[in-house]
């Protein structure tokens, strides 16, 4: 099953990158967006849609998620955005993991070709986890930092479709009677924190094997649909 | 005040005596920082001094103003780092004398602002002010043992935090600057005050020009 949506994802990605590297005939015509879009002063509103998941050594497998956001150019080529995401990461039975990444991101701009417009750039924001209909449903905020990269190509006037990739890095919230995880009755780093001040012996907190990760990747792949104006 | 402190203020305050150089705005520059953090309020009990690096990526939007991303390494021991303590092996049911290795990293990226003020020549002072995201690693480990230990693991958590503080950078050559920060980093953890004071040397990088 896994392997059926990553190939549906895969095929999802070839698709946008093969849109992104040809100029469609419709498009031909229009005003083109050409540099203009990456002039500072210029905004872009996007609207996304594609396939989310979290990695870990049992995890669910992926779904989808969407978002829509906003970006203004800055300087020539540099945009600052925010971006508001909802991804169901997947599913056990009924339970549920979702996700919902409100965030900011600093992005670098630039064009390859006639009609090509990567980006790659850095974000942070508040993640919020979810876990839903598990027996013992859970949810919060927790910080988290991404990584994106991604392309569009201009489809009609002042539109533009493309892909983006997402690579966040986030606490992984603790184990429950749906979802693995690390133990909820451990000493967390706010605990170390206060407990760590004694002294060393016989009361200070000691971690015995505790090597089960703490922060989770939290993958996306998904169409983009721009309006720059 | 001796005569080599009077030469040596001499000669820092001979830039600023110079004529104000023409700073453009639309200046790119790359900055490696390298220096020491020392952990302030309660963190101070549970972390000792330790080492920090830097790097970020700034442009100055208007003459007096830049904003970029950076990303921090801070690196400090344990407070029980090297204690030798007497632990109870769960997986044997013996008492181990141990060596503990203890290691808290934090690890920041964020967004920055500087104000640049009083400029002369090639002396640029400014303020710098940031806010960001900050993982927090605490590690535990053993390094000598009596006898077999599973002792050893870490915890992690990201936090909130900004940053604040000041320095100046003098243009050595071209785009290359050199230069001191100073920084107070507040962290938001859920009962204690994590909190950093960063003093570090700066060298900055950027098109020759500017």
């Amino acid at each position: 099953m896994n392997g059926y949506r990553m190939t549906c994802a895969a095929a999802l990605m070839a698709m946008a990158l093969a849109g992104a590297a040809t100029v469609p005939a419709f498009a031909a015509g229009s005003t083109a967006p050409g540099v203009d879009v990456l002039k500072r002063g210029s905004q872009w509103m996007s609207f996304r849609v594609g396939y989310a998941k979290g990695t870990g050594q049992v995890t669910p497998d992926g779904l989808m998620g969407g978002g829509f956001g906003y970006r203004r150019f800055v300087l020539d080529r540099w945009s600052v955005g925010a971006f508001a995401h909802y991804e169901l990461l997947g599913r056990f039975g009924r339970a549920a993991d979702i996700e919902v990444p409100l965030t900011v991101e600093v992005l670098r701009h630039t064009r390859w070709g006639a009609a090509v417009y990567p980006y790659a750039g850095v974000g942070m924001g508040a993640f919020y986890g979810k876990r839903y209909r598990t027996g013992s449903d859970a949810g919060g905020f927790t910080p988290g930092r991404y990584l994106v990269l991604g392309a569009s190509t201009p489809i009609r006037k002042q539109g533009m479709l493309g892909f983006d990739v997402r690579m966040a890095t986030v606490d992984r919230p603790d184990e429950n009677p749906a979802f693995p995880g690390p133990p909820a009755d451990r000493e967390h780093v706010d605990d170390l924190l206060g407990d760590l001040k004694g002294p060393s012996n016989p009361d200070m907190p000691l971690l015995f094997g505790d090597t089960v990760a703490k922060t989770r990747t939290l993958w996306s792949f998904k169409l983009d649909y721009t309006i720059t104006y | 005040m001796s005569k080599r402190w009077v030469m040596v203020v001499g000669a820092l305050l001979l830039p600023c005596a110079a004529p104000p150089a023409v700073m453009a705005a639309a200046e790119s520059m790359v900055t490696v920082t390298l220096g020491s953090q020392s952990p302030q309020g309660s963190y101070a009990d549970v972390a000792k001094s330790g080492t920090m690096a830097g790097l970020s990526a700034g442009y100055r939007v208007t003459r007096w103003l830049a904003a970029g991303v950076d990303f921090t390494y801070f690196r400090g021991l344990g407070a029980h780092d090297g204690d030798v303590i007497d632990i109870f092996e769960p997986s044997t049911q013996h008492v181990v004398t141990i060596t503990l290795a203890e290691n808290w990293t934090i690890t920041e990226l964020g967004l920055y602002t500087k104000a640049f003020f009083l400029e002369r020549g090639r002396l640029s002072p400014y303020l710098r002010a940031g806010a960001g995201t900050y993982s927090i690693r605490y590690s535990q480990d053993v390094s000598t043992a009596s006898a077999g230990t599973t002792l050893g693991g870490d915890e992690q958590a990201n936090k909130f935090g900004f940053s604040g503080g000041g320095g100046f950078r003098f243009r050595i050559a071209g785009g290359t600057s050199l230069g001191v920060e100073a920084l107070y980093h507040r962290i938001y953890a859920r009962d204690t005050q994590v909190s950093l004071f960063t003093t570090g040397a700066t060298i900055g990088f950027g098109p020759t020009g500017n």
